[in-house]
């Protein structure tokens, strides 16, 4: 008798493609009922760590496994319980969504005609059309269909949304929080922060094929810096004084820096004493927290 | 709390070794998914290989109405050069029967024609798809390592055995009963069109498997299929058995289909096949799903200083089909020159040959040239062709937005189809030369190979002429060039055949080559020689063997050089129409 306290363990792997290594010793522990996001620029590794973790392809060192089992020899066996969409997704061209569907779930023998058709309207697919005619954002939805209409414990999800519009990234997000909600795992490499921070409980950053930075989103808040530009009815001064703030730039359209996540509060606090007529924020994207990663890790 | 489902995996005892089922898991529902999609082109593919089974079955009884008609086949199929192409013949209790020139004329093909069904089946479902990224979520499933591979080749064995129970039902139907022909004969050719099926589905299977490219893969198998076919030849007509066994289909062949029906080589080249694909099973299970186990080099990660110029561009895209093309005008060239051993014996075995030579072996010559020429402006226009599909598909604005003009980008196809169009001719002339060499007694020399061949490059100028002139001024309309060039193939090849009039054949440039050799034609009269001796004999026996490497010109007459010249002068006022036309139009 034995438990796993992990539906995901993956220790020191490294997967070389000949000379070139695609990752460099990844460790990391996906805990049951978590939704763990992997979150790496194009490159960094993400879909190599995915395919490993599928036993579509061998790790050259290290151990990974699911559910406790090795991925590589019990593949057949976990995959009864996993669902993947791959970042790119290929079909048959002359076979139509709905006949893929029916492919992928009868594959897994997991029938459930109700979620299916439910799905299917959530993400306003056209289940009779050939899969020559979808677009990328199509095709990605016929397998989020296969995906999320079957009963698995673990979703493999890689960048699922590259190819949706906003509305769509919505309903998946509205989907993965249901499959959370149900208790099961969640997998989701992503090179978009928001989505990750909107979604996961837990992250890994990496790059280059290594992990940078693993945990929750509040632990990786001192790495997040939102840019802010302003404009105020008095000219500002005494910004640079304020904790956290950054890169503090006058231009044409007024006032630009960046603010610490922690910080914000206080720098929000001092501007509004100069009359604040516009405020732009943006959120941190994935280069800025990299620069703050490296800097921290520098100084 | 951890949820209920995931106690249910949690529990689950750790099995030391995957099963073997866990391997093959699903693979019957593959395969029953392949087996359906395949449907429309295995469709194509039996009525392609079932009429040509069947419809000759039929037919062969007209062609050889009597023992007599038989009889006389004799003598040609003892020819090395009908060796060389079909095989070894069996005699029926010292006859040759109906049924055994049945088998010695079809099944080899047959079996070409099923191995190339298969090897197009097993690509496009292992290393296609793969390639492609298809399979990538079919194995995110609870989908074995060896399933698709093995669903695939399932699939393959099953129609092979659909495809051999039709060709015996419908064959053992067809033929005319007695004479040799029966249904145990018609299952025993069926059976061998499967066998050598397998063989190819496990030869592509394997090959799936070393490269990373479908193209490649399906290459290597049509490549293999050649040099197996060129085994055969070889084999045949030294009588090495050896080689002819080695060549698998001359294993099939010695089933002796309609003679003895024997099935032991039909079971030992399916176990070949079987062996080949538990290989290819093997060897996809010891590798990563998208990688090959040659590795493929990896591509330029900058373009070489070369590929600069849109003709580079152009040269790099076509480059690979250069090759291809060249091997094939080689190949034409030398199947046609390999009949010339036994030429008489070729224009007797058939009525079409012996009408359109008129009993005559020089004019049968002009008329390979003049089909191998025509064949041979498949790839010259291709190549022109590519710059107008290139610009439907929109690359080439890719092109024209980056400062090259417009001329240029038709000019790289150009450059490439009129280099083409002078070389082809020699190309053929050298297949032909290579082809004839071994099997005529006194050979034709290479030279008159080569003027035969090259007084059909101004006419082939002219048709590209009519290719750049069509994109440059009516693009929609392109495609026409392919309808002349089927017209010039009808007008002379079939002309003799169904009667055309002369004046239709001068529509074409190709009506206006010289045919070479020469044969002064005396009245309108046929089967009469130069010096006015008749060929044939009022009972249509050949009197005497003319040696045409001798009695054959190769001068040209000044009617010819004029004519060669004008049609040049012609080609090149099309280019510099097309061109004009081109950078005047709008791109689209
Ligand atoms: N089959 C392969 N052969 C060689 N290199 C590969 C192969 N697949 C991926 N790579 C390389 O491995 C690195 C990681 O790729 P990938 O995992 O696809 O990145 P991501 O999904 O994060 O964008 C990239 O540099 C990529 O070029
Ligand atoms: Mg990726």
């Amino acid at each position: 008798m034995f438990t796993v306290n992990s539906i995901v363990a993956v220790s020191n792997m490294t997967k070389k493609y000949g000379d070139f290594t695609a990752l460099r010793n990844v460790s990391l522990d996906i805990s049951p009922g978590e939704v763990y996001g992997f979150i790496g620029p194009n490159g960094a590794g993400k879909t190599t760590l995915i395919r490993v973790l599928l036993g579509i392809i061998k790790a050259t060192k290290g151990n990974a496994s699911i559910f406790g089992k090795d991925v590589w020899r019990d593949a057949v066996d976990i995959h009864r319980n996993v669902a993947y969409v791959p970042g790119d997704v290929n079909l048959w061209p002359n076979l139509t969504g709905g006949e893929v569907i029916d492919l992928f779930v009868r594959l897994r023998k997991s029938k459930n005609e109700s979620r299916k058709n439910e799905l299917i309207k959530r993400f306003e697919l056209d289940p009779r059309k050939k899969c020559r005619t979808y677009s990328k954002g199509n095709r990605q939805k016929v397998a989020l269909v296969a995906a999320f209409s079957s009963d698995a414990d673990l979703y493999i999800l890689d960048e699922p949304t590259s190819g949706l519009d906003p509305l769509m990234e919505k309903i998946f997000q509205a989907c993965v929080q249901e499959v959370k909600n149900s208790g099961k795992s969640v997998f989701l490499s992503s090179h978009i922060l928001q989505e990750v921070e909107r979604l996961c409980d837990k992250v890994s950053i990496i790059r280059d094929g290594q992990i940078i930075e693993t945990g929750t989103m509040q632990d990786l808040r001192h790495l997040t810096r939102t840019s802010i530009i302003t404009e105020t009815q008095q000219p500002v001064e005494g910004l640079e004084n304020i904790p956290g703030v950054h890169d503090i730039r006058k231009g044409k359209n007024g006032l630009a820096f960046a603010v610490d996540t922690k910080n914000i509060n206080s720098a929000m606090a001092f501007l509004t004493g100069f009359g604040v007529t516009r405020l732009e924020c943006s959120p941190p994207t994935l280069e800025e927290l990299f620069m703050s990663h490296y800097e921290k890790s520098r100084g | 709390m951890q949820p209920t489902h995931l106690r249910r995996i949690v529990y689950e005892p750790l099995r030391e070794k995957p099963g073997v089922r866990d391997m093959f898991a699903n693979s019957f529902a593959l395969c029953r998914f392949y087996l359906r999609r395949e449907c429309p082109k295995t469709i194509i593919w039996f009525v392609l290989i079932l009429g040509l089974a069947v419809g000759f079955g039929a037919g062969i009884s007209g062609m050889y109405p009597d023992q007599d008609s038989l009889d006389a086949m004799l003598e040609p199929l003892n020819n090395p050069s009908f060796k060389a192409m079909l095989g070894q013949y069996y005699l029926d209790g010292g006859v040759l029967t109906l049924g055994s020139m049945y088998s010695v004329y079809t099944l080899v093909w047959l079996l070409i024609i099923v191995g190339c069904m298969n090897a197009a089946l097993v690509v496009c479902h292992t290393r296609k798809d793969e390639e492609f990224g298809r399979l990538e979520v079919v194995r995110s499933l609870p989908v074995g390592r060896m399933s698709n591979l093995s669903a695939v080749l399932t699939a393959a064995v099953i129609l092979n055995a659909i495809l051999a129970l039709l060709i015996g039902l419908g064959l053992g139907t067809a033929a005319e009963a007695g004479r040799g022909m029966d249904y145990a004969g018609a299952f025993a050719t069926g059976g061998a069109c499967a066998a050598f099926g397998i063989v190819m589905a496990g030869v592509s299977a394997v090959f799936c498997q070393l490269n990373k490219h479908p193209g490649t893969a399906m290459a290597w198998s049509f490549g293999f299929l050649g040099m197996l076919y060129m085994t055969f030849m070889m084999g045949s007509m030294q009588e090495n058995q050896a080689a002819v066994n080695i060549s698998i289909l001359g294993l099939a062949q010695r089933s002796m289909t309609f003679v003895a029906n024997d099935w032991a080589p039909i079971i030992l080249t399916a176990l070949i096949g079987i062996v080949l694909c538990i290989k290819a099973l093997w060897l996809c299970k010891i590798r990563d799903l998208g990688e090959s186990l040659i590795p493929s080099a990896p591509g330029r990660s900058d373009a070489k200083a070369s590929l600069k110029s849109p003709g580079a561009l152009a040269w790099r895209l076509l480059r690979g089909w250069c090759a291809f093309w060249a091997i094939v005008v080689f190949l034409l060239g030398y199947s046609y020159g390999s009949v010339m051993g036994d030429m008489e014996a070729f224009i007797e075995s058939n009525d079409v040959f012996r009408q359109i030579s008129q009993g005559n072996v020089m004019v049968m010559v002009s008329t390979f040239l003049l089909i191998v020429s025509v064949m041979g402006v498949l790839p010259i226009l291709n190549f022109m062709l590519k710059a107008r599909s290139e610009e439907k598909r929109g690359y080439a604005e890719n092109i024209l937005a980056h400062s090259a003009s417009r001329g240029s980008q038709l000019r790289g196809y150009f450059i490439i189809s009129l280099v083409a169009a002078v070389l082809v001719p020699f190309i053929s002339a050298a297949g032909f030369r290579a082809g004839s060499v071994l099997v005529m007694d006194d050979p034709i020399p290479f030279g008159n190979w080569i003027i035969s061949c090259v007084v059909y490059t101004p006419a082939i100028l002219v048709l590209l002429g009519v290719a750049v002139a069509l994109i440059g001024w009516l693009p929609k309309f392109t495609g026409w060039v392919w309808g002349y060039l089927g017209y010039t193939f009808v007008a002379l090849y079939l002309g003799t055949l169904m009667g055309i009039p002369e004046w239709a054949s001068k529509l074409t440039p190709f009506g206006h080559v010289p045919k070479l050799p020469y044969v002064e034609q005396i009245g309108s009269a046929p089967y009469i020689l130069p010096d006015g001796t008749p060929l044939l004999d009022e009972k249509g026996v050949r009197v005497i063997t003319p040696i045409f490497a001798d009695e054959a010109t190769y001068a040209l007459t000044g009617n010819d050089i004029a004519a060669m010249i004008i049609m040049t002068v012609l080609s090149a006022v099309l280019f510099i129409l097309g061109f004009i036309g081109y950078s005047n139009r709008d791109s689209e």
